[in-house]
């Protein structure tokens, strides 16, 4: 019958065409969410990778193991508890990260990053090309991801490895180096700090040629940021010549500082004025919202009060002398005329990467340690940051400094000044307890208990944290005093 | 139609007779009835292609038809039921059918006799006819019946529904008594699956029928309300989170992530939209499927079975109008039980102690920050007791004054006030109307729906329209076509009083606050923390002057003159559009092609006046600290703040299908198999404008870009409004799309052994690119063994036996994961970037599902008990749910597949007629379902939550378990205490808090969902009275009951949800006061400081405040009355009035009184409320 067959090719063409097309017809993608496929998403992937750090409030871990900060047992209460990690690192307790399960922000956001960096490096390559972008634009993304990823590195070996230590670094135990991008892989043994610094290095120097010379947009990665992380790690390693060479090609791509006494005066406006904030940074680093230790628990220590004069602007735009106390007679309180502490500002900024003036100082470190350099070379550099850092400002001359070790003292406390809201304090001290000069004990009081860190103490270095060991129990600990 | 012609004998021979009525014409029947001959062949007609030839008065006194509803074929009804001795049946080619009386001989022989049945009851309304003829009788009601018989050689034949026919030859008695023997149906009953339809002997799988006329009866505007207590497995749990909610689950809890709800499909095509859309009056049956063999042809979304529900079509025949109206009234909420809090004495008393160590002063708590400057101003406004101090200590009141102040707050308890003010009554209003009939070619049916709802809150009220157009189309004999249309509107609108929660009323103001004077004039009154973070709840008058006295709005709040400033909105359309084409290929073979079209949109507004509360205290608070009057400065423009969101979804569905049914001898086979497309595509807008004026639609510009930052220099109390304003401008949009490949094949011999099996293929535009996941199947195999057809078996008592077996895979995946890394895009500081969210998890697993089910079916008694048992296991492994993972390789948490769940229980349903007679009849339904739920393998118990109480899904209990801590009493000191994991008892005050915040110490206390749930009906007819009640049960599971747990009472208002200074619980009135009281009292001393919340929070989720849930429940009782034919003129074929009254009684275990099924965690519901409800039917 005509109707029966004609019918039956309708259905027969129907269901064919149901079947044949169905991969074309699956072949959408969702909305509202991305699945990698196309070059541009690996390449906002990196727009998204902020460095561990700044999300997290952690980092008061680092600035509370310092000689930064002084607070009391009313700052950091309870602090009998065993999850409240501020009160131990502020007391250097060795069983830190060890004594619960809760994930520790420091290794888990660093790590974090790096699965987002191995994402971007092994797949990049077989993306799609799309309009804007071309083939070799691969290899400057990968070469962006390397830099970016050998800084996590860098974070993760200063907080849970040794310092590095010609002496012992091919022996000292790193961090476990994970290039895949699988979440249900395994773990590697920790590599030795030796490992991880060739890594770091070489990561950097391959990268480079593929680097654009411009930054594509401020958070991102290029010649000048990697020269600047080079400058770093080489500092680090106490290898002053590489450092310098370094700092000095830093300083050749971006050399400007932020004049900071030509600011408006008031805390609020400093803050808002983003641009000058950032402009000293090698790649944008910094972080909407201050972490609240800063302000509510916060007492800049005695020390580092002395070394700052009320004609600098890093001290008198960011510390006040005013702030919320309780009494257990009146309760909370505003109180005035005590220890400076940092002002409650809202956009609060905890810089872990290299800035221009970093490059400057390590340039003037490396001078002051290097046969080659001179105290002229020195003051040149220091100046440089001072002239926009203090008001109605003095230049230093050859005659304020009558040995290049004085000069090299000098350039170490202005470090110092320099970074102190940017997080970076604790690397340093470890770096300087490898020289006798240098090496600091630092000492904390809590509740009537006086806590020391020896500089040869085992607790510079973070332990591995639980929640860590337990997925990984062949991981080697740290030993903790 | 009825084709009534005139007999012509002697032409009538001269058409080619095939006198096959064809085995496959079946006719529905409507309900239970009893009708002429005459009528049968009208419904057949209607029904059918078949027109009927004979004499006009050939039935005349013919005995009345009883016709059981269900499926009928129209063969057996008419060769063995009706007329196959007395006349000649012929099937003509056209379809019409020739009926002729056969002849025999008048020798008049009176008969009498009396019927029983075997128990020895009288049978009214059984048949009596002359074998042969057309004529008989029925039996009164003592069941007795006199008939005037031809010849001795006659033989009586005694039919009655129900009851097996006799025969008995009359011979030369005149005395013929009889006992009847109930029968099984002979009708047979057919599921639908959505994809086919089945007879239910046919079937091998798990699946439950309800007919629309029972869900009718019920009268909800909710088609799956209506299914409560009538499915076995199919149970109604309260939902603790979401008051009012229920959750519906089919045996049990089979998801950690998703819901467990089942899927529902309408008239072959899962519902997009909201069951809403679905005209009550309209349905023709919901079949409900429940294990793999029925479900898995949906595939993915099948796991928690599906209710498919089957809509009324056009019939051909004279057009019939059907109207519905019922009015339902709920009963005024108890806000008294609702808010259980102390009397206002008591809180005076209790603020009275509390304030005993403060400096009483406005200054103390303005000046002074206890750690967060955002608190400053709590309490101060709502606590009238410390307020009235702080006067007395700054010297605006004499002590005297301030005596009475406080002692006169004793008196007042505004509860009443609220309740008058704010609630009432809810009523319900719905009118159906809808039109049939149709012809040969075309018939169609028309509904439409109104529903208009009144909320309990003063100014909720929604509306509901739904048209319905059906046509269908038989375009030839091979092809018929159906056009469905499905329009519904709806809106609705709520007054909330500042917030949505309504928290204000429900314990935001305290108890001694009136809100309306002597003289019914509204009062201001003072609250703590109401709306948002950026009006930060009540200021004191002496803030409230300040702002006046710069030019800014007075915030004094006035809660009556409030109401309806602030308006909630949602309006909704939506269209639901199918085609289906059915084409006959061969009389085995058919083939279908469907489509369906879904379109929805929605407006939601949320809408705060100029001068509503809300907008005065955010433009006050917003205002420069400065501000000295000038309206340019102010940072939010004057006016309305409106928030509108819209959105639309469209959807659509293609499937072809080919249908093979057809009979080899022994053997039967009916198959299926089909491809289908699936769209789903969903979008949405939100604009948040400030500054709105409704008349002119002028939008006063507000700067979002420096509101939405962190905001200092402000008058908000706290000195800077952190994180700026949250707009929630925003868009959003998703797609999803499906492709499916499914069949099934049943297979049957001698209709005593059935095997049957389906398997379905899905894939998704997100279920990944690893074709290990993509080509997986679903797939069930289920066999049937009717015993009671053997002949071994047949016996007088079960008639009969079925039993049945299936085993089954169903599972989901999530289209959330994969084995790819999903990103989301976000704009951060002018910067476009991608975050991952998800990684990839590449050793992702379907999430599977495998059920057996072992079913009986027993039919006794002449189908006079009908029983359904049920027994199921049900093993859901692979489950998707977050574990902890190693923050080394990435990520801390993933999802994975983790979890197991089993379920296992049984489903029972009975369903007797206990009384059986033409005028009288009793009949009962029962159904049971046990499900025993164990989440077997799940979750790291180390969960990084750090307090983990709650209802949880953990390893070693059921599903929805109360995870508590093991409540040991109070200490010396009133703290509470309780045991650790290693026995050892821990005292829960501030100094040792976080010893409690270990996770093994907490014990599962139950669950939260019933293990047990059934439902009683019975239902008494007497003539055209009809008279049920439904008791509905459930039990072993727990609630968290209300109490006072210590909380922090001295200052704050912190949420109205904890029972802060404005409202304190009940239970305050019973805590601790002295050494010694803990021997007798369980409720903690007043918490005494801020760190009486964490000990509040441990004693609150110990199992102290853990109680029994189960309950009875008279659900309904519903009494409907149709009146009598005769009463109605032929003005009316029917007229039913409709008198229902819902949870008119219930039972609780727990001494509380709480309601179970209207329970939060820890909080109370409003308790559900008896209602009643009239209506009417008619049908013309």
């Amino acid at each position: 019958m005509k109707i029966k067959s004609t019918l039956t090719v309708l259905l027969a063409a129907l269901l064919s065409m149901l079947n044949t097309s169905c991969d074309d017809y699956l072949d959408v993608d969702p909305k509202g969410l991305t699945v990698l496929e196309t070059i541009q998403d690996y390449d906002l992937l990196l727009n998204g990778t902020w460095r561990s750090m700044f999300y997290t409030t952690d980092t008061d871990i680092l600035e509370l193991t310092s000689d930064n900060h002084t607070s009391t047992e009313l700052d950091l209460r309870p602090i009998d508890d065993p999850l409240n990690d501020a009160a131990k690192a502020y007391k250097f307790d060795s069983d830190i990260f060890l004594s619960h399960d809760e994930n520790v922000r420091l290794w888990d956001a660093a790590y974090g990053n790096i699965y987002t960096y191995n994402t971007v490096i092994n797949n990049v390559g077989s993306s799609k090309i799309v309009s804007g972008y071309s083939e070799e634009d691969k290899e400057s993304i990968i070469a962006e991801a390397r830099v970016g990823r050998a800084f996590e590195y860098w974070l993760l070996v200063n907080t849970f490895g040794k310092q590095y230590n010609e002496a012992t670094t091919s022996t000292d135990l790193g961090v476990p180096l994970i290039l895949e991008d699988n979440v249900s892989g395994s773990v590697p043994a920790r590599s030795t700090v030796k490992e991880i610094y060739d890594f770091i290095i070489s990561e950097n120097l391959e990268a480079l040629p593929n680097l654009p010379n411009r930054p594509k947009n401020y958070t991102r990665e290029y010649t000048g940021s990697a020269y600047a992380y080079l400058a770093r790690y080489y500092l680090f390693m106490s290898n002053f010549e590489k450092a310098f060479e370094f700092a000095d090609k830093a300083i050749d791509v971006k050399g400007e500082i932020s004049d900071f006494t030509t600011v408006p005066v008031t805390t609020s406006d400093y803050f808002a004025l983003e641009d000058h904030h950032f402009s000293d940074q090698y790649t944008f680093m910094s972080s909407q919202g201050t972490p609240n230790w800063f302000y509510r628990y916060g007492i800049l220590s005695e020390e580092m009060t002395n070394l700052l004069s009320s004609s600098d602007t890093r001290f008198s735009l960011l510390y006040s002398d005013c702030a919320w106390q309780y009494d257990d007679q009146t309760g909370w309180n505003y109180n005035c005329g005590l220890p400076p502490t940092r002002i409650g500002a809202t956009l609060g900024s905890v810089t872990i990467t290299p800035t221009v003036p970093e490059m400057y100082l390590t340039r003037a470190e490396c001078n002051a340690r290097l046969s080659s350099g001179t105290i002229g070379e020195v003051i040149n550099d220091l100046n440089s940051v001072r002239e926009n850092r203090i008001y109605d400002y003095t230049p230093l001359s050859v005659a304020d400094f009558t040995s290049k070790a004085e000069a090299l003292a000098f350039v170490l406390d202005e470090r110092r000044r320099e970074t102190l809201y940017m997080g970076t304090r604790f690397f340093d001290l470890r770096r300087l307890n490898l020289e006798p000069e240098f090496a600091k004990t630092i000492v904390h009081e809590l509740d009537g208990t006086t806590y020391t860190l020896a500089p040869n103490s085992d607790n510079w270095a973070f332990p591995i944290p639980a929640s860590t060991l337990n997925f990984n129990p062949h991981l080697e600990q740290n030993p903790r005093e | 139609m009825r084709a009534l012609l005139l007999l012509c004998c002697t032409t009538v021979f001269s058409f080619t007779p095939h006198n096959a009525l064809s085995q496959n014409t079946r006719i529905k029947v409507d309900s239970d009835k009893i009708i002429t001959v005459d009528e049968v062949f009208d419904l057949i007609t209607q029904q059918t292609d078949y027109a009927f030839i004979y004499h006009e008065d050939l039935f005349n006194n013919f005995p009345k038809i009883q016709l059981k509803k269900g499926i009928i074929r129209i063969d057996k009804l008419l060769r063995e039921n009706l007329i196959d001795n007395h006349f000649n049946i012929v099937v003509m080619e056209n379809n019409n059918i020739l009926i002729k009386e056969k002849s025999y001989n008048i020798i008049q022989q009176q008969v009498t006799g009396k019927v029983k049945n075997k128990d020895g009851l009288s049978l009214a309304g059984v048949t009596v006819f002359i074998k042969g003829t057309n004529k008989g009788t029925v039996t009164n009601f003592d069941g007795e019946y006199t008939i005037s018989v031809p010849n001795p050689e006659n033989v009586l034949v005694f039919t009655s529904l129900g009851y097996k026919t006799q025969e008995i030859s009359v011979n030369d008695q005149s005395v013929v008594n009889v006992t009847m023997e109930e029968d099984v149906s002979e009708l047979a009953e057919v599921i639908v699956t959505g994809y086919q339809k089945l007879e239910v002997n046919k079937s091998t799988s798990s699946v439950s029928n309800v007919d629309g006329a029972t869900i009718e009866r019920k009268g909800n505007s909710n088609v799956l309300q209506s299914l409560e207590g009538q499915v076995s497995g199919l149970a109604f749990i309260a939902d603790p989170n979401n008051e009012g909610r229920k959750r519906f689950n089919i045996r049990g809890v089979s998801s950690i992530q998703g819901d467990s709800q089942p899927l529902i499909v309408v008239d072959g095509f899962p519902l997009v939209g909201d069951i809403s859309t679905i005209n009550p009056y309209e349905i023709e049956s919901v079949t409900v499927l429940k294990d793999a063999a029925a479900a898995s042809i949906y595939g993915a979304r099948s796991a928690n079975g599906v209710i498919v529900i089957t809509t009324k079509k056009g019939k051909a025949g004279k057009t019939t109008v059907s109207y519905n109206t019922m009015t339902t009234i709920t009963d005024k909420p108890d806000l008294r039980y609702r808010l259980n809090r102390v009397s206002s004495s008591d809180l005076v008393d209790i603020q009275l102690a509390r304030v005993i160590d403060d400096p009483h002063t406005y200054e103390y708590f303005y000046n002074n920050n206890p750690d967060d400057p955002t608190l400053r101003l709590y309490s101060i406004p709502a606590n009238r007791v410390y307020a009235t101090l702080a006067d007395l200590n700054e010297g605006r009141i004499s002590e005297q004054e301030a005596t009475t102040i406080v002692n006169n707050l004793r008196n007042i308890d505004n509860t009443q006030q609220l309740e008058d003010h704010f609630l009432r009554s809810s009523t319900e209003h719905q009118h159906n109307l809808s039109v049939s009939g149709g012809g040969d070619k075309h018939s169609y049916r028309t509904s439409l729906n109104y529903t208009k709802n009144k909320g309990m809150w003063v100014g909720d009220k929604s509306d509901r329209i739904i048209l319905d157009i059906l046509n269908s189309f038989k375009i030839n004999d091979r092809l018929t076509l159906q056009l469905i249309g499905n329009t519904t509107l709806f809106q609705d609108s709520s007054t909330p009083l500042i917030d949505g929660s309504r928290n204000l009323v429900l314990g935001g103001i305290s108890s001694y606050q009136n809100i309306v004077d002597a003289q019914g004039n509204p009062l201001p009154v003072n609250i703590g923390f109401a709306g948002n973070r950026l009006n930060y709840g009540g200021k004191n008058q002496f803030q409230i002057q300040q702002l006046m006295d710069k030019g800014l709005f007075d915030e004094t709040f006035y809660p009556l003159n409030e109401l309806g400033k602030r308006k909630i909105d949602n309006k909704s359309i939506a269209l639901r559009i199918q085609t289906r084409l059915q084409a006959m290929i061969t009389k085995s073979l058919s083939g279908n092609l469907d489509f369906q079209y879904e379109l929805g949109g929605g407006k939601n507004s949320d809408f705060s006046s100029a001068d509503s509360w809300n907008v005065l205290s955010t433009i006050n608070n917003t205002a420069p600290e400065d501000y000295d009057g000038n309206p340019d400065d102010l940072r939010l423009p004057i006016g309305a703040h409106l928030v509108e969101t819209r959105s639309n979804r469209n959807s659509y569905t293609l499937r072809g299908q080919l249908d093979f049914n057809d009979n080899f001898g022994d053997h039967e086979v009916s198959a299926i198999v089909g491809s289908e497309i699936r769209h789903i595509f969903t979008s949405s807008t939100t604009t948040d404008t400030y500054g709105y004026d409704g008349s002119s639609l002028v939008i006063k510009p507000v700067d979002k870009k420096e509101l939405s930052q962190s905001i200092s220099n402000v008058i908000h109390p706290a000195g800077e409004i952190r994180n700026g304003i949250l707009f929630e401008d925003r868009f959003g949009e998703t797609m999803d799309r499906f492709f499916s490949l499914y069949g099934n094949l049943t297979y049957g011999l001698l209709n005593k052994y059935i095997l049957s099996g389906s398997i379905r293929v899905d894939q998704s535009n997100l279920f990944g690119t690893d074709p290990k996941y993509r080509y997986k199947p679903f797939w069930s195999t289920g066999i049937k063994w009717r015993l009671g057809e053997e002949d071994f078996f047949k016996n007088d008592l079960v008639s009969k036996f079925d039993i049945s077996a299936s085993y089954g895979i169903n599972g989901n995946i999530s289209n959330r994961f994969g084995p790819f890394n999903i990103a989301t895009p976000h704009f951060y500081l002018g910067v476009d970037n991608l975050r991952i969210t998800t990684p990839a998890v590449k050793d992702l697993r379907w999430e599977r599902t495998a059920t057996q089910n072992f079913r009986v079916d027993i039919g006794m008694l002449n189908s006079r008990v009908n029983l359904s048992a049920e027994y199921y296991i049900k093993e859901t492994t692979d489950l998707l749910a977050d574990r902890i993972a190693d923050s080394t390789l990435g990520f801390p948490f993933l999802s994975a597949n983790v979890a197991d769940i089993s379920n296992k229980g049984f489903d029972l349903s009975l369903n007797t007629t206990n009384i059986q007679s033409v005028n009288f009849s009793w009949s009962t339904f029962i159904t049971f379902r046990h499900n025993k739920n164990n989440v077997t393998n799940a979750f790291n118990r180390q969960d990084q939550v750090r307090l983990l109480a709650g209802i949880r899904n953990l390893e070693g209990a059921p599903a929805n378990t109360y995870w508590m801590f093991n409540w040991n009493g109070l200490d010396e000191f009133g703290n509470g205490t309780v045991i650790d994991s290693n026995g050892d008892i821990k005292v829960a005050n501030a100094d040792n808090l976080f010893d409690f915040l270990n996770p093994q110490d907490l014990i599962p206390a139950g669950t939260a969902d019933p293990v047990y749930t059934g439902a009683l009906t019975n239902t008494f007819r007497y003539n055209g009275f009809t008279l049920s009640f439904m008791f509905v049960g459930s039990g072993g599971h727990v609630l968290q009951k209300d109490s006072y747990n210590g909380e922090y009472l001295e200052r704050r208002d912190e949420g109205f949800d904890s029972p802060f200074a404005a409202s304190v619980n009940a239970d305050a009135a019973n805590a601790w006061q002295q050494p010694g009281d803990e021997e007798f009292t369980d409720i903690p001393s007043y918490g005494i400081s801020d760190s009486s919340y964490y000990n509040a929070v441990i004693a609150g989720n110990s199992t102290k405040n853990i109680i029994e849930a189960d309950f009875i429940r008279l659900r309904e009782v519903i009494l409907t009355y149709s009146l009598p034919t005769k009463f109605l003129n032929n003005v009316f074929d029917q007229m039913t009035i409709n008198l229902r009254g819902n949870n008119l009684y219930q039972w609780v275990k727990n001494d509380e009184g709480i309601d179970p099924e209207a329970h939060g965690l820890g909080a109370r519901f409003f308790k559900i409320e008896p209602s009643f409800s009239l209506g009417l039917n008619i049908n013309f």
